[in-house]
């Protein structure tokens, strides 16, 4: 699943270990985030989205499975 | 955090208690000897050895963790990462992790008695090692 995690986290110039260590996962799993291998909890999703002050909407990319 | 403190606690008595069982084999039991009974021999203290190392270096680990609340909050993090468990879930770590455990207390014993029960058993031990570390690379890689 595409993200913006990548772009929200630049744009705040936060490293990938500052923002796993505020939203409560690993650095591995920011990355697999970023890169879209690995989808994201609802609860993981939520936190990382209310940590950027943003929708779930805005942060992760839902297109792939409205085609679906 | 306080739930997390405890859990740490239980799992370093558990993983006593574990490698108390191989203690216990390993010196309680009579050893056989020969050719065979040598090589059992060697398998039943190094894996004594790999144990009671582990656990000690596991047990000053989680000391570490205990002391200091950021170190604590990290392991908690560590642990709690969503993507590893699912990982770990996705490659059935713990119940791989539980045969093998099985498959060396029962080497350890079967190198006192049978020396083919305890090649089998070795072999079945290494199987099980490499498919579990394949098995955790794959989906490492995946996700």
């Amino acid at each position: 699943m595409k993200t913006m995690i990548a772009e929200l986290r630049k744009q705040q110039k936060l490293s990938q270990e500052e923002l796993a260590m505020a939203v409560g996962v690993t650095r591995q799993t920011i990355t697999s985030l970023e890169v879209g291998k690995y989808t994201a909890s609802l609860i993981l999703a939520y936190k990382i989205a209310t940590y950027f002050h943003k929708s779930i909407e805005e942060v992760f990319d839902f297109s792939d499975l409205e085609e679906q | 955090m306080e739930k997390f403190r405890k859990g740490l606690t239980l799992q370093v008595v558990i993983k006593c208690i574990l490698a108390g069982g191989f203690v216990l084999a390993v010196l309680l039991l009579p050893q056989r000897t020969g050719h065979m009974g040598d090589i059992a021999a060697g398998f039943q203290w190094g894996a004594l050895v790999g144990a009671l190392g582990s656990l000690g270096v596991y047990i000053v680990y989680t000391i570490m963790s205990l002391t200091s609340q950021d170190a604590l909050k990290k392991r908690y993090i560590a642990e709690t990462d969503e993507r590893k468990l699912y990982i770990l879930q996705k490659s059935g770590s713990v119940g791989l992790d539980m045969c093998t455990y099985g498959l060396v207390m029962g080497a350890v014993i079967a190198g006192k008695y049978n020396e083919v029960v305890f090649l089998t058993l070795l072999v079945a031990c290494l199987f099980v090692l490499i498919v579990r570390g394949a098995l955790y690379v794959f989906y490492a890689n995946r996700y």
